[in-house]
């Protein structure tokens, strides 16, 4: 059982990111990879030529990353060399649109053999990044408000000054009123005076510099350990 | 070594897997000359347990017998998942998010499924194997903090620098615990714990060993599960 909780090893879909690509279905990673992987599922991959498989996932709004195996016979020969890059990928199709998602290409080299080491995730997922309280009333308000985007972006810069281990969280809280505020709070174990400094640093170095979705309410926030 | 005065620190579980298997102990080819009668026979016997012939798959099309499969897929409710498959050589069954609170219905619908197949088929069982697989999430205490308890400072020294993560793989006696970080959600752990069992062991009996290992994890980690 994988992380995304796939069980099969007989494939009639690729599953792109699963690693699952050969017909026993089984997956091991192999060499360098620093990424992580959105999972899509296509069915009868081999149908299709690589250029438009890759038009597809880069066509998808949270499109993050391609897998290809150098085993596979799914791999369009092209682009099995397992030191391609997402540059590599731009270069056969420049039709691709670059802007879409200009960091979220990767490509790793894999070796199908077991579905039980494989590392699989949307690195985008709200999930990922916070620790959801609510998760379904966190979730509808991150979509009526397409906060999804400014999230993604928070976490680089919260990382930066609060450290790459800090805990967040993510809470919708209603006033007297009745309004909600969706609040980020991020976990720091330093000092108060430390914590205070890091969060007005990040208010004022990067918060402060993003446009507002209009009607929404994103505060954030840090509680010291 | 958890300390039994300390506060136990809370978790949610945002999603879970078992996948149970049943290995015979030879091939039982039949089933590919058979089965009209036996998609019939066991959809009648899951029929009240939410399965019906939208949810069935055959999987015949390849020239290789061991890659030949058969599955049927929950249809009422389709999520959460439950999948029973079967092919020549074992049944597999694959159910995601399941609690204690729904495990009697879970274990009456593959109980049916089993005993269908086991009427048609007539297969010699082996071995079994159950794995429980889960995302368990907290956010009162760094991911890294709490396996802190379960790694000495030795083990760190196998990487270069600070670890970011150290996980445990413990093999005991027909039961292996992995714990590893998950990928999947922010400040979690990825546990799996894969149990063997004799061929003739009942389901019941398996979920109460589950239920004793599950908590046994939980109370080496100091977890307790509830909404953070």
């Amino acid at each position: 059982v994988n992380q995304t909780g796939e069980t099969t090893t007989t494939l009639e879909k690729l599953v792109v990111g699963s690693l699952g690509m050969n017909s026993r279905g089984a997956v091991t990673h192999r060499g360098a990879f620093d990424g992580l992987i959105r999972i899509i599922s296509i069915s009868m991959p081999s149908l299709l030529p690589a250029e438009e498989l890759i038009s597809r996932i880069a066509q998808s709004p949270r499109s993050t990353i391609i897998v290809y195996n150098t085993t596979s016979e799914f791999a369009a020969p092209p682009l099995v060399a397992s030191s391609a890059t997402a540059e590599d990928i731009f270069q056969l199709n420049p039709h691709l649109t670059r802007q879409r998602a200009p960091n979220r290409f990767y490509i790793a080299d894999f070796e199908t053999n077991s579905l039980g080491h494989a590392k699989i995730a949307d690195t985008h997922s709200l999930a990922r990044n916070y620790v959801l309280e609510n998760p379904t009333a966190v979730e509808n308000y991150v979509k009526r408000y397409r906060l999804q985007s400014v999230l993604n972006d928070a976490i680089r810069p919260l990382n930066s000054v609060f450290g790459e281990g800090s805990i967040r969280t993510l809470a919708l809280i209603t006033d007297d009123e009745g309004n909600d505020d969706l609040v980020c709070t991020t976990r720091f174990s330093g000092d108060a005076e430390h914590a205070l400094a890091a969060l007005e640093r990040f208010d004022r170095d990067w918060w402060r510099t993003q446009p507002r979705n209009e009607g929404s309410s994103l505060v954030f926030d840090v509680e010291f350990a | 070594m958890t300390d039994a005065s300390e506060p136990k620190i809370q978790a949610q579980i945002p999603a879970s897997y078992i996948e149970y298997t049943i290995n015979f102990a030879s091939p039982v080819i039949k089933l590919g000359d058979s089965r009209g009668g036996l998609i019939q026979n066991v959809l009648e016997a899951l029929k009240p347990h939410g399965f019906s012939l939208e949810g069935v798959e055959t999987k015949l099309g390849s020239n290789k017998p061991s890659e030949h499969a058969m599955v049927f897929r929950r249809t009422t409710p389709k999520t959460p998942g439950l999948n029973i498959g079967l092919s020549y050589e074992r049944i597999v069954v694959a159910a995601d998010n399941v609690d204690w609170q729904g495990a009697p219905q879970l274990i009456d619908a593959i109980g049916a499924g089993i005993n269908a197949l086991q009427s048609e088929l007539s297969p010699d069982f082996s071995s079994q194997q159950f794995i429980l697989a889960m995302h368990v999430q907290i956010k009162d205490k760094s991911i890294a903090e709490l396996m802190k308890a379960l790694v000495t400072d030795q083990a760190s020294q196998l990487v270069a620098g600070k670890p970011s993560f150290t996980g445990v793989f413990i093999t005991g006696e027909k039961l292996t615990v992995t714990i590893e970080a998950s990928v999947m959600f922010a400040n979690s752990l990825w546990v799996r714990i894969i149990r063997e069992h004799d061929p003739f062991v009942r389901l019941e009996e398996i979920a109460a060993l589950l239920l004793e290992d599950e908590k046994r994890v939980f109370h080496a980690l100091n977890l307790e599960e509830g909404a953070l």
